[in-house]
């Protein structure tokens, strides 16, 4: 690697994020949540208790954080969501009840995509630029529908470590991606639920400290290859009382090791296409 | 929320009684062989079902000798199928000044039943527990599957003043249980549950997909780290244990330090169920806004017309 590719000479960048799913998903979507009130109250404990608790955190350490959020928890817990706005924080589409792009035709994703930035203008006073694939894959029609509904960046692929451009009909567009891992995706660690079960084989909790050594691992990797980490964090599910340190002491030590661009992942899009198209990284 | 004085709820009422920084609730689930007898096939295996005897014959007594050295109160839910099956245990549980709480009548769902069907049966199963237990019955966990929407109104009815079955938070709250009644929920996490981290079975697979058993020094940390986040946050910390899963000569060692820890910090309120239930009815009756609860209630009503208890006009 030579030279940096971040504002200021950083070494690396980290554009921290969550998935604030809430209560939606499959659930909901097939209309099971409103027999469900016990499953409902673990995407509930993401808004009322957990997102605070990620709040104080980012606050504390003085990082900007970008939050993946369905329409409908901006919906159900409006005051909430400002206030991630107002504590300085990107908020982005992450479906209107977390569907699937992959089950969708094109005209069922055209109405998520103007359903919810209805909802974001109403409630948040400006639409998402941002987007987060719910659930997995997308289509290919998706990235063109994205960009026409005001989305300038995705953070849903998997096959790099800093942004790039998508190719959209042919051509290299103005929409960035900006991709993340599941290295660094929470329910692959400490997500656990029964009925519906999660993992489906019912897989044991990890360890914290283990899972901490691990992140600590990703981060140096990333920060002496130059590279954007980002996250996939879930506040119900990384952060709880005991967790939740487990965050913190990750922030420290991110923190700590000096050099660090940290970014909303607005901000790392807008970079990213400020810099000459076509010159590789 | 740090440093010393009076931890605040949202409601900027007093959290806990006087200086305590966080409330602990360690809680049994006492499941015995029930916990597998009513799902098909399992009548009769005779070595599966004894994994799960283990509790009432050995680990029962163990738990016990634990929560004595610690000092500390307990409430162990059972169904009344295994409480008939192992009066004796049920006896030593009350003898020893714990509480008994109520896991439904056999372990199983409650969602399969109607409302009018369920609501004669808690009541009964209650009475039930209660005669066995030598006291009434006042607290109440779900076994397994989803919360009836009416599951508050019907428990009140039989005398349940408080539940540990949600969990959607780290503090109590309360469940609207009609005629101007509530439930207390002490919500309890997956991840303070032994049975989640321990519990294996060769033949039928469980869990699923056969994950090895969880390193134990690691679920101590775990356990450890989510206590020490409650008591930072000033929060309310509910751990699940099972005798036939941590009651074992191997793993009491893990209860008896998260115990010990519990006992021991000055900082820690422990009271009873009935206590906490008690104290929260007095300080906290309505939930702060936004609360999970209360939006799948209001939710539920405008997206399904579900309600936790009938209308004036549909009351029988």
């Amino acid at each position: 690697m030579s030279g940096s590719v971040w504002p200021d000479g950083a070494r690396s960048c980290v554009a921290l994020a969550f998935d604030l799913d809430g209560p939606t998903g499959g659930a909901m979507l097939d209309g099971s949540l409103w027999r469900s009130p016990r499953h409902f109250s673990l995407g509930g404990y993401d808004v009322h208790r957990a997102l605070p608790r990620v709040l104080d955190l980012l606050d504390r350490f003085a990082v900007p954080a970008t939050f993946f959020v369905p329409a409908r928890v901006v919906e159900m817990w409006p005051e909430a969501c400002r206030r991630i706005a107002d504590r300085g924080h990107e908020v982005a589409h992450h479906g209107d009840r977390h569907e699937c792009y992959w089950d969708l035709t094109v005209d069922e994703q055209r109405a998520v995509l103007s359903r919810s930035q209805a909802v974001f203008r109403a409630v948040l006073g400006a639409p998402a630029v941002g987007f987060r694939t719910p659930s997995g894959d997308w289509h290919p029609e998706t990235p063109r529908l994205l960009v026409e509904h005001g989305i300038t960046y995705s953070s849903s692929m998997r096959d790099d470590e800093r942004p790039y451009r998508h190719v959209v009909d042919g051509v290299v567009s103005e929409l960035v991606e900006i991709p993340a891992r599941v290295d660094l995706d929470d329910y692959a660690y400490f997500a656990y639920h029964r009925d519906p079960d999660f993992p489906k084989g019912q897989d044991r909790i990890a360890g914290y400290r283990s899972t901490l050594d691990n992140w600590r691992r990703e981060f140096d990797g990333h920060h002496r290859a130059g590279a954007c980490l980002t996250t996939i964090w879930h506040p119900k599910v990384s952060a709880t009382p005991g967790r939740a340190i487990v965050l913190e002491r990750l922030l420290e030590h991110m923190t700590a090791a000096g050099g660090v661009w940290f970014a909303r992942c607005r901000d790392v899009a807008a970079w990213w296409r400020s810099r000459p198209a076509g010159v590789a990284a | 929320m740090t440093g010393a004085g009076t931890v605040r709820h949202e409601d900027g009422g007093p959290r806990w009684p006087g200086t305590a920084r966080c409330a602990a609730l360690v809680t049994v689930n006492f499941d015995g062989e029930d916990l597998l007898l009513a799902e098909p096939g399992m009548a009769g295996r005779q070595k599966t079902l004894s994994v799960l005897r283990y509790g009432a014959t050995r680990g029962a007594a163990r738990l016990l000798d634990a929560l004595d050295g610690a000092g500390l109160p307990s409430t162990w839910f059972t169904p009344v199928s295994t409480a008939d099956r192992h009066p004796g245990v049920v006896r030593d549980v009350a003898r020893a000044g714990h509480a008994v709480g109520l896991r439904g009548r056999v372990y199983g769902p409650l969602d399969r039943i109607t409302g009018a069907e369920r609501r004669p049966l808690l009541a009964e199963a209650a009475h039930r527990l209660g005669v066995l237990a030598g006291g009434p019955v006042r607290g109440f966990r779900l076994p397994v599957g989803e919360w009836p929407l009416t599951l508050a109104s019907e428990l009140a009815d039989a005398g349940i003043a408080w539940s540990s079955s949600w969990h959607g938070d780290d503090t109590p709250f309360v469940l609207p249980a009609g005629d101007g009644r509530h439930l207390v929920e002490f919500p309890a996490h997956h991840a303070l549950d032994d049975r989640v981290a321990f519990y294996w079975n060769v033949n039928p697979p469980i869990p699923a997909g056969q994950s090895r058993i969880a390193p134990y020094a690691e679920v101590l940390d775990n356990w450890l780290l989510e206590f020490e986040g409650c008591r930072r946050e000033g929060l309310l910390f509910v751990v699940q244990l099972h005798p036939e899963i941590c009651g074992t000569p191997g793993r009491i060692g893990l209860v008896e330090e998260l115990l010990a820890t519990i006992a021991g910090d000055p900082a820690v309120w422990r009271p009873t169920g009935d206590e906490l239930a008690a104290w929260w009815t007095a300080t906290h009756p309505v939930n702060p806004p936004g609360h999970p609860a209360d939006v799948f209630f209001a939710s539920a009503e405008v997206n399904a017309g579900g309600r936790a208890f009938p209308r004036e006009s549909e009351k029988p």
